[in-house]
C-alpha cells in the first residue's frame, strides 16, 4: 500500500476498479429506467407511427408514411397547431411579464420583502386543479363571476367558455394575475444582482426607479430568457387545464396539440397517427433547441 | 467624501421615496387580485346550489338558516309519516331561502317528544329522484335522511320554548310565517302545525364539505380522503425512490466514475429533457394496459422514477464535496455505499428537503397521466376526481358546491405543508426554478 499518494491514478487499480463497479451498480437503476420509461418508449412511438396500431393485435399493418400524410392533411392538426401557439402568444401578453414586474417591486420594499415573498407564494400551496375549479365556475355563463360583472357594468352575458372567439382569452386570462413560485425565481436572481452597481449608480445620482431599469433588469435577462424559453416548450405541451375546463371545446377552439393527440389517441382509437403526431412535436422541439443553441452560437 | 455621500443621498430621495411608495401600492393591490380566486373558492364553497347560482352572487355568503316545524296531536308512527312529507314538501317550495337545515318536532303536552332534522345538503342529492307518492317510504331508506334522524327525547327538549297554550309563530320573518300557513294547509298530514320557527344554522355552512368527504360513500364504500391518501401513497413513493435511484445514480457520476463515463451517463440523462412527454406518455400507456397494470397505483410510480432535473440537482451538490474527504475514508478501507450514507447523505440533507420539495410538487398537481392510467374510482388520485365533479348537475342545473368543496378539502395538506415548511419551500422552488 502507497504511503505517498500519486497524482494520478493508473486506471484500473484495485480501489478504482471497485469504483467503477460499484459506480455502475448505483448507476444502473436509474438507466434502466430511463432505458425503459423514455428511451425504449420513444423508439416505440417512433416506430409505431409508420403502423395501423392494432390494439388487440399489436402491431398491426405497417403502412409506411401514411400517417404522417393524413395528419399533414388533417385540419384538426392544424388547427391544434395554431390553438396552442395563440395560447402560448395570450399566455406571454397576459402573463410572462407579471411575475418579473411583481418581483421587481417586491425587491423595493427593502426591509419589508419577506412578508410579500411569503403572500405572493401562497398560490403555489394551491394544487392546480383547485385554481381550475374555481375559474371555470368565474367563467360560467349562468352562475360565474365574470358574467355578474359584466352584466354590471351594462356589457350583457358573454358566452366565455362557450365562445369560440373567448375561450382563449377565458384560458389565459388568469394568468395576470402573477404570483407563484416564478416570482420567486425572479426574486433570487434578482437577489444575485451584485450590491456594487447599485452603490456605483447611486453615487452618480441615479434614482432606484432607473437604478431598476438599467441594474436590475438587464441583469436577470438571462433568467428571463431562460423562463421565456421554458414557457414556449411548456406551452407545446399545455394539456390540463385545457383538458378541465374545455374539453378542447366548442368544437375545437381550444384543442391544443396534446389534446388533439389525446383525442385520436382515445376517441379515435387511431394510436398509430397519435404516435405519429407525438413525433413531429418532437421535431418541433428540437428545432427550438437547434435555434437556442444557433442563438446561444450568436451570442459569443 | 462624507459631504458628497450625504448631498447624493437627499437628492434621490424624494423620488426615491415616491418610487418606493409606488411599488408598495402596486405590491399590496396585487396581492389582493392575487389572493381573490382563493377567497372566492373558499366563501363560493360554503354556498347552496340556490346561492351558488345567484345572480349577482354574494361577496360575503350568507349564514345558512335552521326552520323548525312543530306538530302535534298525531301519534308516535303518524311523525315519521309526517315528517317525511313536511320536509320533502318544505324543501321543495322553499329553494332560495338559504335552508341548511330543516327540523321537524311532535309535541305532547307540550313538551317535544320527537324530532327528526334533515341537513339540506344531503336531502337535494336524493330529492329528485323521490317520487311523491313514496315520499316517506324513499325516506325512510335514504342514508342520511330520515333513516338515521328520527331521534325520540326522553326528557324535555334543549330547544327555548316559551310557550303555553297555542301559539303561530316564534320569530317573524316572512319565510317563517308563510310556512306555517303553507303547511298548515297540508290536508295529508295526520298531525296539525302549532308553530314555525327559524334560526341561524352555523353548523349548515360545513353541509358542503360533509357532501364532499362522503359523496363516494355510498356507490365507491369511500370518502374524498382516499383519493388525498392515494395521491400520498404516490407522492411519497416518488420521494422516496428519488432519494435513492437518483441520489446514487448522481453520487456515482460525481464521485465514483471515471470523467469521461460519468458525462457520458449524464448526458444520457439529460438528454431526455429534450424529448416532449406526450412522445413516450402513448407508448408508455400501451405498456401499462398490456401488462395489466391499469388501476394500479405503480402505473403511475414507475414511469415517474427517471427524473433527469433530480439526478443534475443531485450531482451539482455532491461535486461540493471535497475529494479528500471521500479519499481519507476510502483509505480507511471503508466500502462506497457506506461511504455514501455516513458522510454524503448527512451533508446533503438540504439537497434532499428540496428534491422531497420538488417531487412532492409535481406528483401532488399531476392530473394527465393519472387520469390516464386510473381508471377505478377507489385507485384515483384527487385531481381526476375533483376535476370529473364539475360536470355535476342538481335538478337540472350545473352545481359547483361540491367540485368547489372539494377543492377546498384538497388545498388543506398543501397549504398545511407550505406554511410549516415555508422557508425550506421558497428555498427548493427557487433552486429548482433556477436549475431548471
Amino acid at each position: 500500500m502507497l504511503v505517498v499518494k500519486e497524482k494520478k491514478r493508473r486506471w484500473l487499480s484495485g480501489r478504482n476498479r471497485h469504483n467503477l463497479l460499484t459506480g455502475l451498480l448505483f448507476v444502473a437503476p436509474a438507466v434502466i429506467a430511463f432505458l425503459i420509461f423514455r428511451y425504449f418508449t420513444s423508439v416505440q412511438a417512433f416506430y409505431y407511427s409508420f403502423f395501423r396500431y392494432d390494439y388487440v393485435d399489436p402491431p398491426g399493418i405497417f403502412i409506411g408514411f401514411e400517417n404522417y400524410i393524413n395528419l399533414f392533411k388533417s385540419e384538426v392538426f392544424w388547427n391544434s397547431l395554431l390553438n396552442t401557439l395563440i395560447l402560448f402568444a395570450l399566455g406571454v401578453v397576459f402573463g410572462f411579464w407579471v411575475p418579473i414586474v411583481q418581483a421587481l417591486m417586491i425587491n423595493e420594499l427593502g426591509k419589508a420583502q419577506g412578508v410579500f415573498r411569503y403572500l405572493y407564494l401562497i398560490p403555489a400551496g394551491i394544487p392546480g386543479i383547485a385554481s381550475m375549479v374555481v375559474w371555470k365556475y368565474i367563467w360560467n355563463v349562468d352562475a360565474g363571476l365574470a358574467n355578474a360583472f359584466t352584466v354590471a357594468l351594462g356589457l350583457g352575458k358573454f358566452d366565455w367558455l362557450y365562445s369560440e372567439t373567448l375561450v382563449k382569452f377565458c384560458l389565459r386570462f388568469p394568468a395576470i394575475l402573477g404570483g407563484g413560485t416564478n416570482v420567486l425565481i425572479y426574486l433570487v436572481a434578482i437577489g444575485g444582482v451584485g450590491e456594487d452597481m447599485y452603490e456605483a449608480a447611486k453615487i452618480d445620482g441615479a434614482s432606484r426607479f432607473r437604478q431598476m431599469l438599467n441594474i436590475t433588469l438587464p441583469n436577470i435577462m438571462n433568467i428571463i430568457g431562460v423562463q421565456f424559453l421554458l414557457s414556449l416548450t411548456g406551452s407545446l405541451l399545455a394539456f390540463d387545464d385545457v383538458f378541465v375546463m374545455t374539453q378542447g371545446g366548442p368544437g375545437t377552439a381550444s384543442t391544443t396539440v396534446v389534446m388533439a393527440i389525446y383525442q385520436k389517441a382515445f376517441n379515435d382509437l387511431n394510436y398509430g397517427q397519435a404516435m405519429a403526431t407525438s413525433v413531429i412535436v418532437l421535431l418541433i422541439t428540437l428545432g427550438f433547441v437547434i435555434l437556442k443553441m444557433k442563438l446561444q452560437k450568436r451570442e459569443d | 467624501m462624507d459631504i458628497t455621500k450625504n448631498k447624493n443621498k437627499i437628492r434621490a430621495s424624494k423620488g426615491d421615496r415616491v418610487f418606493k411608495g409606488i411599488c408598495f401600492f402596486f405590491v399590496i393591490a396585487g396581492v389582493i387580485v392575487l389572493l381573490f380566486p382563493i377567497y372566492w373558492l373558499l366563501t363560493s364553497s360554503v354556498k347552496d346550489q340556490a346561492a351558488a347560482t345567484k345572480n349577482p352572487p354574494d361577496f360575503i355568503p350568507v349564514m345558512p338558516n335552521e326552520y323548525v316545524i312543530d306538530i302535534e296531536g298525531g301519534s308516535e308512527s303518524d311523525f315519521t309519516e309526517d315528517a317525511a312529507k313536511i320536509i320533502w314538501y318544505v324543501a321543495a317550495r322553499y329553494p332560495n331561502s338559504n335552508m341548511g337545515k330543516l327540523v321537524v318536532r311532535q309535541r305532547e303536552d307540550g313538551r317535544v317528544v320527537r324530532k327528526a332534522s334533515v341537513s339540506l345538503r344531503v336531502l337535494n342529492q336524493y330529492r329528485y329522484s323521490i317520487f311523491p307518492g313514496e315520499v316517506s317510504e324513499t325516506m325512510l331508506q335514504k342514508k342520511g335522511t330520515l333513516a338515521d334522524c328520527v331521534s325520540v327525547l326522553e326528557d324535555a327538549d334543549a330547544f327555548e320554548t316559551g310557550l303555553n297554550g297555542s301559539y303561530k309563530v316564534y320569530d317573524s320573518s316572512d319565510t317563517t310565517q308563510d310556512m306555517f300557513s303553507v303547511v298548515s294547509g297540508m290536508t295529508i298530514l295526520k298531525n296539525s302545525v302549532v308553530g314555525v320557527s327559524y334560526d341561524k344554522s352555523f353548523s349548515s355552512l360545513f353541509n358542503n364539505y360533509h357532501t364532499a368527504w362522503t359523496y363516494f360513500l355510498q356507490e365507491n364504500d369511500v370518502t374524498f380522503g382516499r383519493f388525498l391518501w392515494n395521491s400520498g401513497v404516490i407522492s411519497v413513493a416518488a420521494i422516496l425512490i428519488q432519494w435513492v435511484v437518483s441520489a446514487l445514480a448522481a453520487y456515482a457520476i460525481s464521485k465514483m466514475l471515471p470523467r469521461l463515463l460519468g458525462a457520458i451517463v449524464q448526458t444520457f440523462f439529460i438528454a431526455v429533457l429534450m424529448i416532449p412527454g406526450i412522445v413516450y406518455t402513448l407508448p408508455l400507456y400501451l405498456m401499462v394496459s398490456e401488462t395489466g397494470l391499469l388501476s394500479n397505483p405503480l402505473a403511475v410510480i414507475l414511469p415517474g422514477i427517471p427524473n433527469a432535473i433530480a439526478i443534475v440537482l443531485f450531482k451539482s451538490f455532491f461535486d461540493t464535496i471535497p475529494k479528500d474527504m471521500i479519499e481519507a475514508a476510502e483509505i480507511d478501507g471503508a466500502p462506497p455505499l457506506r461511504i455514501f450514507l455516513r458522510i454524503a447523505m448527512p451533508l446533503s440533507l438540504s439537497v434532499f428537503g428540496v428534491i422531497a420539495i420538488l417531487v412532492f410538487t409535481s406528483t401532488w398537481n399531476d392530473y394527465m397521466w393519472p387520469m390516464m392510467v386510473l381508471k377505478d374510482v377507489e385507485d384515483q388520485t384527487f385531481p381526476i376526481v375533483v376535476s370529473a365533479m364539475t360536470n355535476y348537475t342538481s335538478g337540472g342545473k350545473v352545481d359547483y358546491t361540491i367540485a368547489l368543496a372539494m377543492s377546498v378539502i384538497a388545498s388543506l395538506p398543501t397549504l398545511i405543508i407550505f406554511l410549516v415548511f415555508q422557508k425550506q419551500m421558497q428555498k427548493g422552488l427557487a433552486l429548482g426554478g433556477l436549475k431548471g
